[in-house]
């Protein structure tokens, strides 16, 4: 049975009090040339996103697959910003966003929910991410 | 040929998980009565390590006060179809009140810190 409004909106209330709240900025990225056009610009791209992990900016990226085992048809990067405007700034450095070669659209995600563990071996400095 | 040369990203993490775009199919007045069992759901998920991190999506033209369409789940499963299986459960999509979409993603990059305290048993996560 649902619950009515009211009682509804308290139970979330409850279970949400102390919910994480972290704000991340999403870039979806698709294509705008074809793949011979973008292969040359790949290793800026790669080492520009290198650089975002240095800077601590990058949370996660990578392409993403309509299924598994499909071509990839957008990326999604997901970074740390203080608005949507430093948000831009940050994709429109992208040097594919730059050249033109790839278009992307920009979300703010509010993380609430989930956990992961990473495990990390002192004696050979491996870690392990689930 | 491009096929044939190492990938460019050989090296990296390439962990996959499965995103879930789910979007309202009924009045937010009805959405929001299921929304506490929603809420158990994706608690029980983060139990049992299902879930990667979830949150409602706002562009940029959004109010900030307004409760937001497009939500993402990020979760850990075996397949797509397994994935599937595991949006389909989730009170919202079973009424029929949200409809969803589930992805691929490869995490080739990325990166954070979490700090944890002994003392007062907090942490925080940069």
């Amino acid at each position: 049975m649902p619950d009515t409004s009211d009682k509804a909106e308290a139970a979330a209330q409850k279970l949400t009090r102390n919910y994480l709240g972290k704000e991340l900025y999403v870039i979806f990225t698709v294509p705008n040339a074809t793949r011979e056009e973008m292969m040359p610009v790949m290793p800026d791209h790669l080492a520009r996103q290198v650089e975002l992990e240095e800077q601590g900016i990058l949370f996660a990226a990578g392409p993403m697959f309509e299924e598994a085992g499909q071509a990839p048809v957008r990326g999604m990067v997901i970074i740390r910003a203080n608005s949507f405007e430093e948000a831009r700034a940050i994709a429109d450095e992208d040097p594919f966003h730059k050249a033109g070669l790839r278009t992307y659209t920009l979300d703010r995600w509010v993380v609430n929910e989930g956990s992961y563990t990473v495990n990390v071996k002192y004696s050979d400095q491996s870690m392990t991410l689930d | 040929m491009a096929d044939e040369t190492p990938s460019p990203v050989a090296g990296f993490l390439q962990k996959e998980f499965y995103v879930v775009f789910t979007r309202p199919a009924a009045p937010m007045e009805e959405i929001r009565k299921l929304m506490p069992q929603h809420l158990e759901r994706q608690l029980e998920l983060e139990e049992k390590g299902i879930l990667f991190a979830a949150g409602p999506l706002f562009d940029a033209s959004a109010d900030a006060s307004e409760r937001p369409g497009t939500g993402m789940i990020i979760i850990r499963a075996g397949s797509q179809a397994e994935a599937e299986q595991i949006a389909g459960e989730d009170p919202l999509h079973k009424a029929g009140l949200r409809s969803f979409e589930v992805k691929t993603w490869k995490v080739n990059e990325g990166s954070y810190s979490v700090t944890v305290k002994y003392s007062d048993q907090s942490m925080e996560i940069i």
